[in-house]
């Protein structure tokens, strides 16, 4: 186990590297350089393009430029707030996006496995097509009519939560976006464990459970569960992120001061210490998930185990 | 000749019918089995796939699959608890009552598959041992032990190692010896074995017989052997059922059907055997295909391939009849108004050929022990 992990954490740390990289060229492709005034003499130039650093060679400034994303230094911010460290600019919009994405994908992967396994154990029955039903209006109705209907209905009509995010009550005024986020996720995983229950239960394995004479919550959650996980466990992880990165929309329905908004913003105004910075970040946490993920494989399936990461 | 010495009745199937909705209509898979498994003796059910056979006995573990439909009959099941002998019938428990009170620790089953029985993603020892700590109670520690001595039991080079292994480290042959185990591990009365050996090679198929053989013997189980190869059941069973079209169509000793089968159907599965002694350079093949199921089946349903077939045969199923205590055959042929039909020459021989060896045998056999 622990040379699968290892082997899995090296292959992690060397995608960052080279995501690093792209992005270094990604910036030199931008047209025009940052010091785009035409009144700026030659030595002017001269003394900015040292000042940054850009007079070194192209290896020497990779290098400098990977020490300095990896240490959170990402420059400053050119439009949005003039000189302001990008990494302050982030550092309060952040947990808010994390937290929501967190709590919307907890609570979809929690109701979703619940759906998916009750829809399962009932094949072909009324709950079973009932939440077909579900899984397809939940994948199908895009997340911002969602968010529109609850703030219409539950916040507006009936006063239950407040209309917009607001840093008194987080938690309260997260609940809407967190609803709004979860149904997309919450359809897919009860989907995908519909299909994967369904399958499993119909194995030989179970069905030697069930000559064993296990009690049924064990026949399903230890040997049918353990097994419908592992297709579960891949689907999870695009799925997390996608709860990071796709809450642009439900961000600007509720007013989230989060990192969506800012992604926009970032990319209105040409600001490219922030596009950059946060492309950069989007892909660490990628990593980072995508690496738990392997481990989880690891975990569940001692096929994956024992081979030893090959 | 082995004398037929009927022990106690332990399960009696009796006149079970089950059919299955289908999205083409209902498909009557059995259709009034009756068969009795006497104390400590081998049963054998034995048949093409289709025929029913394992429907029979999944039937009797509640493992069946949720469209099937049991329209009539009793599983009845003799057992004693607390000193008391009681006899009761499977078929009026709940799926999950029958679970929790027999299965496991009263009857229980090895499958055609050992790649496809264990489950991928737990060791062999948890597989083991779950079935121990909760029917018999044990701990943890006690189960493992306990374990371990069974793997041993079964024939597991290594047992304690193995226990901790995962059942993608093992070989096909080692899968079922574990299967075998938890199968036993709860000491049951009854082992279904559903085609134990199909899937196996032939130089473990011989292995595995042994294994059940020598566990039956030792522990006094009565077992119920599925199998569509007559050459296996030779070797294992004290009675056999050969089923057709979810109907048993002969019923005897293994003796009897051997040596003096009587249905048609029976004659063409002991002529597809291969032997060594045989003269002729091709396998014989039953022509045609099992009938369709989903269709009323008006007459014998064997009809349409034999090569017997009386007319009476299209129009009205044949009745059993009783040849001897123990033989039963459903076949207008044992009519006393039917044209007399003898054993093809060819299984005539090939049983001549039998008897010689057997006698041969038993005249060994009693020399060794004079």
């Amino acid at each position: 186990m622990t040379k699968y992990i290892l082997k899995r954490a090296l292959m992690a740390v060397g995608t960052t590297l080279v995501i690093i990289i792209i992005l270094f060229f990604l910036l030199q492709l931008m047209p025009g350089s940052p010091f785009n005034n035409e009144r700026l003499t030659e030595t002017q130039l001269q003394v900015l393009y040292e000042k940054y650093g850009l007079d070194k060679p192209v290896p020497v400034q990779i290098v400098i430029y990977i020490k300095n994303m990896l240490t959170g230094n990402f420059g400053v911010s050119y439009n949005i707030q003039q000189n302001y460290p990008v990494a302050s600019l982030l550092s309060t919009r952040f947990p808010i996006t994390i937290r929501i994405g967190v709590q919307a994908f907890v609570v979809g992967v929690v109701f979703g496995l619940i759906l998916g396994i009750v829809a399962a154990l009932h094949h072909n029955g009324a709950l079973d097509t009932g939440t077909t039903v579900f899984s397809m209006l939940g994948s199908s109705i895009p997340s911002y009519v969602v968010a529109l209907g609850l703030v219409y209905f539950l916040a507006y009509k009936a006063g239950l939560f407040p209309l917009t995010y607001s840093s008194e009550h987080p938690f309260l005024s997260s609940i809407l976006p967190t609803l709004a986020l979860s149904i997309a996720p919450m359809a897919m995983t009860a989907r995908f464990t519909r299909n994967e229950m369904i399958e499993v239960m119909d194995s030989e394995y179970i069905q030697l459970a069930e000559t064993k004479g296990m009690p049924r919550w064990r026949v399903v959650g230890i040997h049918g569960l353990k097994n419908a996980m592992v297709p579960l466990v891949t689907v999870m992880g695009p799925m997390l992120m996608g709860m990071m990165t796709g809450s642009t929309v439900a961000e600007q329905i509720f007013a989230i001061p989060g990192i969506g908004s800012l992604f926009i913003t970032a990319i209105e105004t040409n600001d490219y210490n922030v596009v950059i910075t946060l492309a950069f970040i989007f892909s660490a946490m990628y990593i980072v998930t995508l690496l738990v993920i392997d481990i989880l494989y690891g975990l569940i399936d001692p096929r994956i185990r024992l081979a030893g990461g090959d | 000749m082995k004398e037929i010495n009927y022990g106690e009745p332990i399960l009696e199937v009796k006149n079970l019918s089950i059919s299955f909705r289908t999205s083409a209509g209902n498909l009557n898979a059995i259709r009034g089995v009756s068969f009795t498994l006497h104390k400590g003796e081998t049963v054998a059910i034995v048949g093409e796939s289709g025929s029913g056979k394992s429907i029979t006995v999944k039937s009797v573990m509640g493992i069946e699959s949720s469209n099937q439909k049991i329209n009539d009959g009793e599983i009845l099941y003799t057992f004693s608890e607390k000193g008391k002998k009681k006899t009761v019938d499977l078929l009026k428990f709940s799926k999950r009552d029958k679970i929790a009170r027999f299965n496991g620790q009263r009857i229980a089953m090895i499958f055609q598959d050992p790649m496809t029985a264990l489950n991928p993603l737990l060791s062999i020892g948890d597989q083991l041992t779950e079935g121990m700590i909760r029917h018999l109670k044990m701990s943890k520690k006690d189960a493992w032990k306990r374990g371990i001595e069974l793997l041993d039991e079964v024939g597991i080079p290594n047992p304690t190692l193995c226990m901790e292994n995962y059942p993608h480290q093992l070989s096909g042959g080692m899968r079922q010896r574990i299967v075998i185990a938890i199968a036993l591990s709860c000491n049951p009365d009854i082992l279904i074995c559903d085609e134990p050996t199909t899937a196996l090679d032939v130089t473990i198929q011989a292995k595995i017989l042994d294994l059940i053989k020598t566990m039956q013997e030792k522990r006094g189980i009565s077992v119920i052997f599925i199998t569509h190869d007559l050459g296996v059941v030779a070797k294992v069973a004290d009675y056999v059922c050969v089923m057709y079209a979810g109907k048993i169509v002969e019923r005897g000793t293994a003796e009897e059907i051997y040596l003096k089968p009587r249905h048609p159907y029976t004659w063409g599965l002991l002529l597809a055997l291969p032997t060594l002694d045989t003269t002729s350079d091709r396998l014989y093949a039953i022509p045609g295909t099992p009938p369709n199921l989903l269709k009323k089946i008006v007459g014998d349903a064997f009809a349409p391939r034999n090569r017997y077939a009386l007319n009476i045969d299209y129009e009205e199923e044949p009745p059993e009849y009783q040849i001897s205590e123990s033989h039963m055959v459903r076949s207008w042929l044992e009519n006393p108004q039917a044209p007399i039909v003898e054993i093809p020459e060819e299984l005539q021989e090939r049983i001549m050929v039998m008897l010689d060896k057997s006698s041969a045998e038993d005249i060994r056999e009693s020399s060794v022990a004079s």
